[in-house]
């Protein structure tokens, strides 16, 4: 069949079928979508897909940190997200999952491995009876961009009052996708990408053009200080 | 894959080990405190330049290849001055890890993944506080491969070492199952009190009890880690060949051969890693027929294979390592039945719902079946040995000079070495849920 007709009858947002067909291409299909572990039938929904909660975790150290401050030397701040952090990670069938306390942020790995083709792209969400739980599952980064590869970070936080246990292998998230023509580039080209292919659950804190910015205009502005001081020019 | 190439991927390892080692560097600086990260720059530069001097020292040997061989690069000799250019530069990197081991801060993270691998391995249940205790890994700073244990009450409580820049990289994480098979059983008891209940019922000599232990541990791996073991065993093998002890009464050559999946590899290993040699002193094999006897004692005891690799698994497995799928190109999902994919065809484009049958129907389809440790392994495997001699010589022509050339080469070994880790862990998760679905399905039936 000729693949543009079917694309075609793709509508907003991705219905069941048209994603059971995706998953289905050959490996070297550039529109198929690959969400691996897919573990039982009870994950896909009508437009949806539900994500499990993978081995791989993360709790930051915030008694290293005064604040998260972008407009701080690239370096220092690179140099404060790498060892302010703790990962840990738990696997199947341990006697202990993690406990999320009310208010805590915690980020952990999807268990499947996503790669979107170039054109979907996919919007992140929480389930609603962890939502009921006060479970959520990304905190305002929930769009995944077409051409992204790779284990998803979820953003967990408990808003509710009640600390809640997490193991792995847990369904607590979900993921609609959408067709979307005309993408001149995929997500791994655009500047700044810093999450394509990951697989750490790993915070960057990418020195963005507006943090640099910031930077040189504070060097610049002390050297002008030192030079209006009598100061000699570095 | 044939001997040249695999002699070519052994080329590369050594590179590659140079890199991993770049790379365990750069993240440990990130997590160090000034002091420590000073020393940690300092032997970066070692490592860097030891790599320079690795790759520079090739190039000349690599020229005169493709002058002799443009399109084979099958010259025994000239492949014999790489097989040992390789060696003498590795144990200069092996002395650097000895002298920078005290620097680091160890990371928690990949010697998690490796510990619940070997609990997998050893079918211990990390439900029970007994099995926690049983097994641990100690990271080393000698880059070779040892194991100790203390016999408790019921079953002995084993310390695997792992060399440092090992426990980064899951590829050669078959050789610490392998440790962790000298002192355990599949079944939990004690390898050592069965293999001194041998030794006095056959009378074995310490060079045959050595060899016994060998092929025990050997046949543990194998069952757990297919095809990738013996792959692993003769890289560690041919690099370390310097070090075999003579008292263990085996060659790595006769060890491979004895396996079951060693008898495919035992062809493809290039004559110039002369793993025929026991040892420095040169001292003979036990007898083929003692050693085969031994053989089937192991796996009699050991019980059948744990996971047979499943071919259209690998390819699967490969695929999602995000590595080039080996041939024949296959599918990741299933194989789809023909009128299943017609029917999916046609309700799409007729925007028709399917029934509540054929829904379920449909979405079984992209239902998959987990993939077992030594499938994932075996992939990545596959990706390691088996690209062609001209692949592995642009590998070499890394110019460690240039920071952006560089940079990619150590970000995309470990791109793979993490991806490698993850799909481990989520396939053994998804592995168990899959058991506890079929556990309720077993209740639901006999009730």
């Amino acid at each position: 069949m000729d693949r543009t007709d079917w694309h075609a009858t793709e509508s907003s947002p991705l219905g069941g079928l048209s994603i059971i067909r995706r998953l289905i291409l050959p490996s070297l299909d550039s529109a198929r979508l690959v969400i691996n572990p897919l573990v039982s039938t009870s994950q896909i929904g009508t437009s949806t897909v539900d994500l499990r909660l993978g081995t791989e975790w993360e709790a930051s150290k915030s008694y290293r940190f005064q604040a998260l401050d972008p407009g701080e030397d690239p370096d220092t701040a690179t140099e404060l997200m790498q060892g302010g952090f703790d990962d840990f990670r738990l696997t199947a069938g341990q006697r202990q999952g993690v406990v999320l306390h009310p208010g805590e942020l915690l980020l952990a790995l999807t268990l499947e491995f996503l790669q979107l083709p170039k054109d979907l792209w996919g919007k992140l969400d929480g389930r609603s009876t962890w939502a009921r739980q006060g479970l959520q599952v990304h905190a305002t980064a929930g769009m995944v961009d077409a051409g992204f590869r790779g284990y998803l970070t979820l953003e967990l936080q408990n808003t509710g009052r009640i600390p809640l246990v997490l193991y792995p292998g847990m369904r607590v998230a979900q993921m609609a996708f959408f067709p979307i023509k005309n993408v001149p580039y995929a997500y791994a080209k655009k500047s700044g990408a810093a999450y394509s292919g990951q697989s750490r659950v790993r915070s960057r804190f990418i020195a963005q053009p507006e943090h640099t910015y910031r930077h040189i205009y504070v060097a610049d502005e002390l050297e002008r200080q030192r030079l209006r001081a009598g100061e000699p020019e570095l | 894959m044939d001997a040249t190439t695999l002699l070519f991927s052994g080329l590369v390892d050594v590179r590659d080990r140079h890199l991993r080692m770049l790379h365990g560097l750069d993240q440990a600086k990130l997590i160090s405190a000034p002091g420590p990260r000073r020393f940690l720059e300092f032997h970066r530069q070692s490592v860097l330049s030891l790599l320079r001097d690795y790759l520079s020292s090739l190039q000349a040997t690599i020229e005169a290849l493709k002058v002799v061989t443009p399109n084979g690069f099958d010259d025994p000799e000239l492949q014999l001055d790489l097989a040992n250019n390789a060696v003498s530069n590795f144990l200069p990197l092996a002395a650097e890890h000895l002298e920078l081991s005290p620097h680091l801060p160890f990371g928690a993270g990949m010697r998690e993944d490796l510990n619940f691998m070997l609990f997998r391995a050893g079918q211990l249940s990390l439900l029970s506080r007994e099995h926690e205790s049983l097994v641990s890994v100690v990271v080393d700073r000698k880059l070779t491969w040892s194991s100790r244990s203390q016999d408790l009450a019921t079953r002995p409580a084993v310390a695997v070492s792992v060399p440092w820049v090992e426990t980064l990289t899951p590829l050669r994480w078959s050789l610490a199952i392998h440790e962790l098979g000298h002192h355990l059983l599949p079944d939990g008891s004690s390898a050592k009190q069965w293999i001194e209940s041998l030794q006095v019922e056959h009378e074995w000599t310490p060079a045959e009890r050595a060899a016994f232990e060998e092929i025990l541990a050997d046949a543990i791996a194998e069952r757990y880690c297919g095809l990738s073991y013996p792959l692993a065993l003769a890289r560690e093998g041919y690099l370390f060949s310097y070090a075999q002890k003579a008292e263990n009464g085996l060659s790595v050559k006769r060890r491979i051969e004895l396996m079951e999946s060693g008898t495919t590899v035992s062809h493809l290993i290039p004559p110039q890693w002369n793993l025929g040699r026991r040892s420095q002193d040169d001292g003979k094999d036990i007898a083929v027929v003692t050693a085969q006897a031994m053989r089937r004692l192991a796996v009699e005891r050991i019980g059948p294979k744990e996971s047979v690799a499943r071919a259209d698994f690998i390819q699967g497995a490969a695929a999602l390592l995000a590595l080039d799928p080996p041939e024949p190109v296959a599918a990741l999902a299933p194989d789809v039945p023909a009128d299943l994919r017609k029917l999916l065809d046609d309700l799409v484009l007729e925007e028709k719902p399917p029934t509540e049958a054929e829904a379920t129907e449909l979405t079984r389809m992209v239902v998959q079946a987990p993939l077992t440790d030594a499938e994932i392994l075996g992939a990545a495997w596959h990706n390691e040995v088996d690209r062609s001699a001209a692949d592995y010589l642009a590998a070499l022509e890394l110019n460690v000079d240039d920071d952006d050339a560089l940079a990619n080469a150590q970000a995309e070994l470990a791109m793979q070495d993490t991806w490698l880790a993850q799909s481990l862990q989520s396939a053994a998760v998804h592995r168990w849920l899959e058991s506890g679905r079929k556990r309720i399905e077993a209740i639901r039936g006999s009730n």
